[in-house]
């Protein structure tokens, strides 16, 4: 991993790293560059550096003049310090490690003021041989020309490349750490979200996989297994965060490919030394590279069918980008590293699976967000529509419960009506005809007749204003004819369409019931005329008849035996009024008026 | 007028009016009955030229024997003696083939002309009846069942005659407005009685029909 995946670390990281590497960059060409060697040992001969280490172990020899090296302190940086066991300068003993150094971590050494003469220093490296474990990269590794300079100087360019190569890529597999928990947290705690769990697998691995180039935290003689085992289980749970796209929801088979993940990469290791395993390795990550690439082309195919088949085409681009795009560009990537593992070398691609692995963790979260977000809204919308529906049915309870009272208001008045006709109705027409006197079997009926009325004002229903005056008038005329009184019927025109309440029409009955006995008994009338007539809000009733007036005997006091005050306070039951005029000589005018 | 139904459930009201009609068919036989099983059982045994019926009765409603007579004896006619002049109770009866009716209140001489005139074929016609014949028959035309009714319709005429009626107009003074004498007016009141009990009847089978009272096949 010889790039770094600055491009989405903090900006103020990435700002320093990039002052350092100038100022890095500016100030190379102070220190001296080792570049060639003398081979020690049997084979001898001069080397050329940068070289990778050799079957067996080596010692390589470097001469070096170092001009001032006896006033200040001086360094010796190693970049890329592959294997080396031993650094010796002018004899003393400066490191000693039997494993070898790993090649990631530049390593600086302190050279004490009076170490180094100004000519003729000798500088020796012991190279480990090269142990090919399965998984390992150390193939490819080079061991760097060493460098001896200003102390000052050479622990600016270290930092730099400490900041380059494990700041940024520790930083880096710290993130996709993070989000991996983020992840699995949320794949844990939803549990129809527990595809989550395969992303924060994928990406957990793959930062343990950063981490594990860096070989920081783990024991140097098993980082190469592993790095099989991380990137079997990378590659898994990458597989099958796909898989769930193209419909996969078998959580055996799941189960299956992490578990041959884990497995899987034991063979080579255990074969380690043969050259069965090397081969092995190639192998299996082929495998993983064949099914990544299948997994990937078939997951393309399925998210392009969809768009295409899918509506607003154009408009669903963006979309398109990260649900299709950035996980197609992940899996390339990944391809890429697997195919250059498969042949022990190291990939330009990794920072790019880094980017795109964080990229798509962020897009999982996002999805999950956003799943939430509608959830939420959903919610809401259903909540309003119950709420809706409550209100709905609450008003249709209402109404229902007012139809029913009404039923069973209905149903009593019937009954209450029915019991009038039966009892008080039955009595009262006994009185009628079985009373010797007239005058009793009068206020019988009379008192029948009021009790019918009263009940159809308990019964009924408004009654259209057009049929009302057509009862009246059938009434009136053939009790003005029967009395020998000439009648004349004004009726209203017929395209009035007003309705009365039943009281309305029952009081209005009475009262023209009672101007009509008036006017048989008491005003010797020979003609009547009856005028109904609607103007604006009012509906008019208008008696006049030909006979002697109300004697003026009766003035003041008209009530006496007329019933005009019953008849005046009926109206005004109303709120209507009843007026009546007279005089000696041209009748009487009887004036109702009802408002509509 | 010589076989006389009365059906009537006070002792006293059934008296006056057993009084009222002897006073207008001087040789009439009155059968008493106070109850409606009494009244159909004597419609089962002898034949009557007239009956005076009430509605409400503790057994009943006078409406049923309505129906036999009108079923056993088609040329006997039903007159309803009521106290109750709204048309709700009226003009369930006048379906049944009741042919007039007669409010119990009224004074005696008044009951006599209008049982007169009932007897000679001049049924009474109110407006509210008038207005709930004119809505039977053309709520009928609406209903599409009614195609499958025996043709029953209102002439013109009597439509006329019904329109008026409900208006308020009294049969004499139609009669004035039409031209017609007042036999004629009478005459077509009685057709519409008739059209409206045959229609009725025949809406009863039809439904009855529909209810698969009578079997289908």
């Amino acid at each position: 991993m010889r790039s770094a995946p600055a491009v989405w670390a903090s900006a103020l990281r990435v700002g320093a790293f990039l002052f350092l590497l100038l100022h890095a960059c500016l100030a190379a060409a102070t220190p001296l560059v080792l570049e060639q060697a003398r081979l020690l040992g049997p084979e001898g001969g001069q080397v050329q550096l940068p070289r990778p280490p050799g079957p067996v172990a080596q010692e390589l020899q470097f001469r070096f003049d170092h001009a001032g090296g006896e006033r200040e302190a001086a360094a010796l940086w190693l970049t890329s310090p592959c294997g080396v066991q031993t650094v010796r300068v002018n004899g003393v003993t400066l490191l000693q490690d039997d494993t070898g150094l790993p090649c990631r971590g530049p390593q600086l050494l302190a050279l004490p003021v009076g170490l180094l003469g100004e000519q003729g220093n000798v500088l020796e490296l012991r190279q480990a041989a090269l142990v090919q474990t399965p998984f390992s990269l150390a193939r490819t590794e080079r061991l760097a020309a060493p460098q001896i300079g200003r102390w000052a100087e050479l622990r600016q360019q270290h930092r730099a490349l400490v900041w380059q190569r494990a700041g940024l890529t520790l930083g880096a597999a710290g993130l996709l750490a993070g989000l991996a928990l983020a992840l699995a947290l949320l794949g844990l705690t939803h549990r129809w979200e527990r595809r989550l769990l395969l992303g924060a697998t994928a990406l957990l691995a793959w930062a343990l996989l950063l981490g594990a180039e860096w070989q920081v935290w783990l024991p140097r003689d098993h980082a190469d297994l592993l790095r099989g085992l991380l990137l079997g289980l990378c590659c898994a749970g990458w597989l099958l965060l796909l898989g769930r796209q193209l419909g996969w929801r078998h959580v055996r088979l799941d189960f299956l490919a992490l578990l041959l993940a884990l497995a899987l990469p034991w063979l080579p290791w255990a074969l380690a030394g043969s050259p069965m395993a090397l081969t092995l390795q190639a192998g299996l990550l082929a495998l993983w590279a064949l099914a990544l690439a299948l997994v990937s082309g078939g997951f393309v195919w399925h998210r392009l069918r969809l768009w295409w088949h899918g509506e607003a085409r154009w408009l669903a681009l963006r979309e398109e980008w990260h649900g299709t795009w950035l996980p197609a560009l992940t899996s390339l990537g990944l391809l890429a590293c697997l195919l250059a593992w498969a042949q022990t070398q190291r990939s330009p691609a990794v920072p790019w699976v880094t980017l795109g692995l964080g990229l798509a963790g962020l897009s999982q979260l996002f999805g999950f967000a956003q799943a939430r977000r509608q959830a939420e809204q959903h919610l809401v919308s259903n909540d309003e529509r119950w709420q809706d529906r409550l209100v709905d049915f609450e008003r249709q309870q209402r109404a229902l419960s007012e139809q029913h009272l009404e039923q069973v208001t209905e149903r009593e008045r019937k009954r209450i009506a029915a019991d009038l006709h039966d009892d008080l109705g039955a009595k009262l027409l006994t009185i009628v005809h079985t009373s010797e006197s007239e005058r009793i079997s009068t206020l019988a009926r009379e008192a029948l007749e009021e009790m019918r009325l009263s009940v159809r004002g308990l019964t009924g229903k408004p009654v259209q204003l057009l049929d009302a005056v057509g009862d009246w008038r059938a009434e009136v005329v053939s009790r003005l004819t029967q009395a020998n009184i000439e009648a004349e019927w004004v009726s209203l025109s017929e395209d009035v369409s007003y309705t009365l309440p039943a009281r309305a029409y029952v009081q209005t009955t009475r009262i023209i019931r009672e101007a009509i006995s008036n006017i048989i008994k008491h005003s010797g009338a020979t003609r009547c005329t009856v005028r109904c007539q609607v103007s604006e809000d009012d509906f008019q009733v208008i008696l006049q008849d030909n006979g002697n007036g109300i004697p003026s005997a009766l003035d003041g006091r008209l009530d006496k035996g007329h019933g005009m005050a019953s008849m005046k306070s009926r109206a005004k039951q109303m709120q209507g009024q009843c007026l009546v005029e007279s005089g000696p000589g041209w009748g009487t005018l009887i004036r109702l008026s009802i408002p509509l | 007028m010589d076989h006389v139904l009365l059906l009537e459930d006070i002792p006293e009201i059934r008296m006056w009016l057993k009084n009222l009609i002897q006073q207008v068919f001087t040789n009439a036989r009155v059968v008493e009955c106070a109850r409606v099983q009494d009244a159909l059982l004597q419609v089962g045994q002898q034949r009557f030229e007239l009956a005076l019926i009430d509605l409400g009765l503790p057994d009943g409603s006078g409406v049923t024997v309505v129906e036999a007579l009108r079923d056993k004896q088609p040329e006997a006619q039903s007159v309803i003696v009521t106290i109750h002049d709204d048309d709700e109770h009226l003009f369930p009866a006048l379906q049944a083939g009741a042919f007039g009716y007669l409010l119990k209140e009224q004074a005696r001489e008044l009951l006599v002309e209008q049982l007169q005139r009932i007897s000679q074929g001049e049924p009474p016609l109110s407006p509210s009846i008038a207005r709930k014949v004119i809505a039977y028959f053309t709520g009928q035309r609406r209903m599409p069942a009614a195609s499958v009714v025996p043709d029953v319709q209102l002439t013109e005429r009597e439509t006329e005659v019904l329109l008026r009626v409900a208006k308020g107009f009294t049969l004499p003074e139609i009669g004035v407005q039409l031209g017609l004498s007042r036999h004629t007016i009478a005459d077509y009141v009685k057709q519409i009685y008739r059209k409206l009990n045959v229609s009725s009847r025949a809406e009863a089978a039809l439904e009855a029909q529909r209810l698969g009272l009578f079997g289908r096949g």
